[in-house]
């Protein structure tokens, strides 16, 4: 889907670059348009999901295009940038080996840049600054922890399991992990989840 | 099976002597069926035998995989296998030393065309229809066509420019005479987006892996012309990799995680039915796609036609056999004679400086002694010379068996000559080569 122009909008700056937004998460794309304009940057357009970029970018011919760095058109401007060269407006991706801690912040932020072949760093760099702090922001933390929970949790219940397995049969560990292991192929279930059920079923036992 | 001796390796014996540096790691695939080794070692426990806790992270891009990896926000991730190279020399993209040290499977990827191609391919060479090999000039006599009606340029989708898949449709195109940078049009295009693009005919035929190929014979909106594998046999395709910089602050970690990787390669391998890898890649947070579509060739059977039974393609995809986990620098070296012949690095480039600094072998061999896995005792291979499968010596150690490894127009590679390998590729497509001198 592509959300309008905002052509109309904008206030017009001299030489004001026009930045492009591609961001799968609506909201945040919408978010950072406003925060942009509000900065008094020309925002050309917004694409939210699954156009073919180097079409769009053949019409709205921006400076800067801003995009969630997962997003799966970003491959498609991976040929743009490396195989026509010849282009006129080549676009590079904003990789500069000047400013590592830039690009750092923003692969963290999940945030990536392409760039018209030629523009000086200085130009862009404070555009690429405030997508940074408005991803930054937006990074759902909670996802970013239930991940990390999900798994650590696991390993409590495998250890936890193995444990109780190693005292119940008195066997070893490496023993212990292999029960583990057949219980979970012969349910075909998750390692994790089993020894979470047999966690539960022993100290209901005991 | 990788060898004959895997039965006797002993499981996290060593553990306890080294110090895993980093126990906790993020991973990023890609949901494609060959992410499987990955889904395996979590979800079978062989990450937590080897003392890790791993976030497996589903990546949208390969860009981003690149990217998250090169700055740490990855400790690592499945990689195109000539990922590693185009990093490392800054092809298009943020330049990072890069290293793998595992391959993660052979083969893999399809070209798939539209019906209406399809037709017109069968209608310009009748034959194609029972060798898929004439399938490149079945194209060549459609685009020869094309260009006397004064129709415009066919268009194809890649999934990334330094992919197996843009050198295996740039070959079949090349084999045929057809320059696929001035005959056809290639684009990138994200694998999710591939048969929507060709049903609504932005796209007449693409290279991908699965499951999109088998989707757009299912849906009806595009035949295969040919797999991967029958381009060339066995090729290299996903590696694991991760930056060079943290392969050196964490060596132990290094070899946990590939233990884990090549136990799940083994146990996918000894797998008797794939029921059960099948079942594990369909859910959601993996590949999220019906069993019943990525299980045709994950249990090496291939779709080619709707309403006909699947072909038995059993090394359509390979997982343990064939030494299919080894990081060969030959592979490396092929790489990079196709990024030179089409114009993506220098002429000056040297392959095997290249290849020993991003394809590390030596770390295979360290992690695959301690699991007592067999492995090669050497880094390069010639590849082209073995129509069936063929027994590997090396030095005392048990042979090793391995595949075929033959192309579709019998060219033969020595890794130790690749300009002369690549100055009689381009001789026998009638001089297709964008490469510059």
């Amino acid at each position: 889907m592509r959300v309008d122009m905002y052509e109309s909008e904008l206030k017009q700056l001299p030489e004001a670059l026009k930045i492009m937004v591609v961001d799968e998460d609506s909201a945040r794309g919408r978010a950072l348009v406003s925060v942009l304009q509000d900065s008094g940057y020309k925002v050309v357009g917004l694409i939210l999901t699954g156009e073919y970029l180097p079409s769009v970018m053949a019409d709205s011919k921006p400076d800067v295009v801003l995009i969630d760095i997962s997003s799966p058109s970003r491959d498609t401007l991976e040929m743009v940038s490396s195989i026509h060269r010849d282009h006129k407006r080549p676009v590079v991706m904003f990789a500069s080996d000047d400013d590592e801690k830039t690009v750092q912040a923003a692969v963290e932020a999940g945030v990536s840049a392409y760039v018209a072949d030629g523009l000086s760093l200085a130009k862009f760099k404070p555009i690429i600054q405030v997508a940074i702090a408005h991803f930054q922001k937006h990074q759902s933390l909670e996802r970013e922890l239930s991940y990390a929970k999900s798994s650590l949790d696991e390993r409590k219940f495998i250890d936890r399991a193995k444990g109780l397995l190693m005292q119940k049969r008195r066997c070893d560990e490496t023993e212990a992990f292999a029960l583990l292991r057949k219980m979970a192929m012969d349910r075909k279930q998750r390692i994790g989840k089993v020894a979470q059920e047999l966690v539960e079923m022993l100290q209901l036992v005991n | 099976m990788i060898c004959p001796n895997s039965a006797r390796h002993s499981t996290g014996t060593n553990l306890k002597m080294m110090r895993i540096e980093k126990p906790i790691l993020r991973i990023g695939f890609v949901p494609l069926t060959d992410c499987a080794p990955l889904v395996v070692a979590q979800e079978m426990g062989f990450f937590t035998e080897e003392g890790l806790a791993v976030d497996l992270v589903r990546e949208g891009s390969w860009a981003g995989i690149r990217d998250k990896v090169a700055y740490g926000v990855f400790d690592a991730a499945q990689m195109l296998a000539p990922m590693p190279i185009a990093t490392t020399l800054g092809i298009a993209g943020v330049r990072k030393p890069t290293i793998t040290a595992l391959s993660l499977d052979l083969n893999g990827n399809a070209i798939t065309v539209s019906t209406s191609l399809y037709e017109q391919m069968c209608e310009a060479l009748p034959a194609m229809v029972s060798d898929r090999k004439l399938s490149a000039k079945a194209l060549k006599k459609v685009i020869d066509n094309r260009v006397k009606q004064g129709k415009d340029k066919l268009t194809f989708g890649i999934v990334f420019p330094t992919s197996m898949h843009n050198y295996e449709l740039r070959y079949w195109m090349a084999s045929a005479g057809i320059d696929p940078d001035h005959d056809v049009q290639l684009i990138t295009v994200p694998p999710p987006h591939m048969v929507s693009f060709l049903k609504d005919k932005k796209l007449d035929g693409y290279c991908v892996g699965e499951p999109w190929n088998t989707v757009a014979t299912l849906e009806k909106v595009g035949r295969t012309v040919i797999t991967g594998y029958e381009i060339w046999n066995n090729s290299p395709e996903k590696v694991l990799g991760v930056n060079s910089d943290w392969a050196d602050r964490h060596p132990n970690t290094h070899f946990a995680l590939i233990r884990a990787v090549l136990r799940a390669c083994d146990w996918i391998e000894k797998q008797e039915d794939c029921k059960q890898v099948v079942d594990l890649l369909a859910q959601e947070r993996y590949v999220g796609a019906l069993p019943s579509v990525i299980g045709l060739t994950m249990c090496g059977k291939y779709q080619f036609e709707l309403g006909k039974h699947p072909e038995l393609m059993p090394d359509f995809n390979v997982f343990g056999r064939f030494t299919a986990t080894f990081p060969w620098r030959s592979h490396a070296v092929w790489f990079v004679t196709q990024m030179k012949r089409w114009g993506q690095v220098s002429a000056d480039v040297d392959e095997r400086m290249i290849a020993e600094a991003t394809y590390r072998p030596e770390i295979y061999r360290a992690a695959a002694s301690e699991l007592g896995i067999n492995f090669p005792t050497q880094d390069y291979k010639a590849e082209g010379t073995h129509a069936k499968s063929w027994s590997l010596f090396s030095d005392d150690r048990d042979e090793l068996t391995m595949g075929s490894d033959v192309w579709m127009d019998g060219q033969v590679f020595d890794p130790s000559k690749p300009s002369e390998y690549l100055a009689r590729l381009c001789q026998a497509s009638g001089g297709v080569t964008s490469s510059k001198t």
